[in-house]
């Protein structure tokens, strides 16, 4: 995969470095980074947007972005990109920081509800990679796993043979844990589709039509699972379980 | 592990009065480099991943196969010659008798050379080109028979290489040599069959 990706990469960064292409990520990047540091942040906004239409991404350009438009106030789209930036980049504090920045500016403060101390483990250790990290973790394992049975079935000495067991059982373990966080990530942010609250107040309804009794109000920069889609509206889902539906326009998938 | 700003700074306040957070506040971008990925486009589930994942189980089982095979053929081909050095040693023994009852002596103390030479050969995995009486002392050494009963088997070894450039009349009884041959051959047969056993 590292090969398929790099080849990949060059052929984009050939392409982007034509001259007919003359703008390349990193290009913008920079322009885009002095910008907000001379803190003229709506040219910043729109240097970021720039690299963010030429199909290319990266948890930082996600976070710096999410810094200029928290800058320029506009914090729904502040957490919608610092969200994005969290699945590309699941541990960084920097990242984690400024997203609770964020949702404190519009009055979110609803903090996750206790759990169980292992229950927390399991999450922080789950957080420690993104799904793709996870899953070259998985490769190296499985092919360390593989070096050390190979070695263990050759090694002529007890000993030897008693290293070897240990060392691939270890190896195997791992391999399952970052098969299982590789899953689990995955499930949690792709097989899910997320979306952020984009206009000030929603007002969502129980059916998708505008004639529809109201459920329920929710405010901008929240967090909703998207369950379906008819037409112009989108079935969300809040973390309490309430079930309605709202425009398409009212809010963005992460 | 997700804690409000507002909370870390109070719990911040009570313990250290000299440093005051205002973490309000956001923290500045990041203008390191940049690793650039195609907007969407997951390695987890794709072809590659696959592949990557499969490809070192794949080749442990090659590898693993390939290894039991030459196992097995190499142990297959030792079998062979312990074999063959027990009825070698048997044809030759019933040569050199018929040249005893020829009273045929050079020929019937070449025979009984050529036998036990061919016999460690085989039944030791020794070379003919590295044959010698300290490899063939050694080789015994290493699979466990006793000493006594090497040194019978070098002795009878001289003997014969004695006894085939003797003048007439000055010869060993063949009758002697031949029994001992015979005897010391069976008596190694017996014990090295016995340690092999034990090993297993």
């Amino acid at each position: 995969m590292i090969m398929a990706r790099s080849i990949i990469y060059t052929l984009l960064v050939a392409l982007l470095t034509t001259p007919l292409f003359s703008e390349t990520p990193e290009l913008l990047m920079k322009k885009a980074n002095e910008a907000y540091i001379d803190e003229s942040y709506h040219k910043a906004i729109d240097l970021y947007e720039r690299i963010t239409g030429m199909e290319v991404e990266s948890a930082v350009l996600y976070y710096n972005l999410g810094n200029a438009y928290h800058k320029t106030g506009q914090y729904a789209k502040a957490i919608l990109n610092y969200e994005r930036a969290l699945r590309l980049n699941p541990s960084d504090d920097n990242i984690q920081h400024n997203l609770r920045v964020s949702r404190a500016r519009i009055g979110d403060r609803s903090e996750p509800i206790p759990r169980l101390f292992f229950i927390e483990w399991h999450d922080s250790i789950l957080q420690l990679q993104s799904v793709d990290g996870w899953a070259i973790t998985a490769i190296v394992f499985i092919t360390l796993f593989s070096l050390f049975v190979a070695l263990l079935f050759i090694m002529k000495n007890r000993i030897q043979k008693q290293i070897f067991l240990a060392a691939s059982v270890f190896m195997l373990l791992l391999f399952l844990i970052s098969l299982y966080g590789a899953n689990r990530q995955y499930e949690r942010h792709y097989s899910v589709r997320e979306a952020i609250v984009m206009t000030p107040r929603v007002t969502a309804k129980s059916a998708p039509s505008e004639s529809a009794v109201d459920v329920f109000v929710i405010h901008e920069g929240r967090k909703l699972e998207i369950t379906g889609e008819l037409n112009d509206w989108y079935e969300v889902r809040l973390p309490d379980g309430n079930i309605g539906w709202i425009r398409r326009s009212a809010a963005t998938v992460i | 592990m997700i804690v409000s700003g507002e909370e870390f700074t109070e719990g911040q306040h009570l313990q250290q009065q000299d440093v005051s957070l205002f973490s309000n506040e956001i923290r500045f971008i990041q203008t390191q480099a940049v690793s650039w990925r195609i907007q969407g486009m997951l390695f987890y589930k794709s072809t590659t991943f696959y592949l990557l994942l499969f490809t070192p189980v794949f080749i442990l089982i090659i590898v693993l196969i390939l290894y039991r095979r030459s196992l097995k053929l190499r142990n297959d081909r030792v079998a062979l010659r312990t074999k063959r050095a027990q009825k070698l040693a048997r044809k030759r023994l019933v040569q050199a008798h018929k040249f005893m009852k020829a009273k045929n002596h050079q020929a019937f103390f070449d025979e009984i050379f050529r036998t036990l030479w061919g016999y460690v050969s085989d039944r030791l995995n020794i070379p003919v080109a590295q044959l010698n009486k300290k490899n063939v002392a050694n080789a015994f050494s290493v699979k466990n028979v006793s000493e006594h009963l090497a040194e019978e088997f070098l002795e009878t070894l001289s003997e014969c290489e004695y006894a085939r450039f003797a003048p007439a009349g000055f010869e060993n009884p063949m009758q002697e040599t031949y029994d001992k041959a015979m005897q010391t051959i069976v008596t190694i047969e017996k014990e090295m069959r016995k340690q092999s056993s034990k090993s297993k």
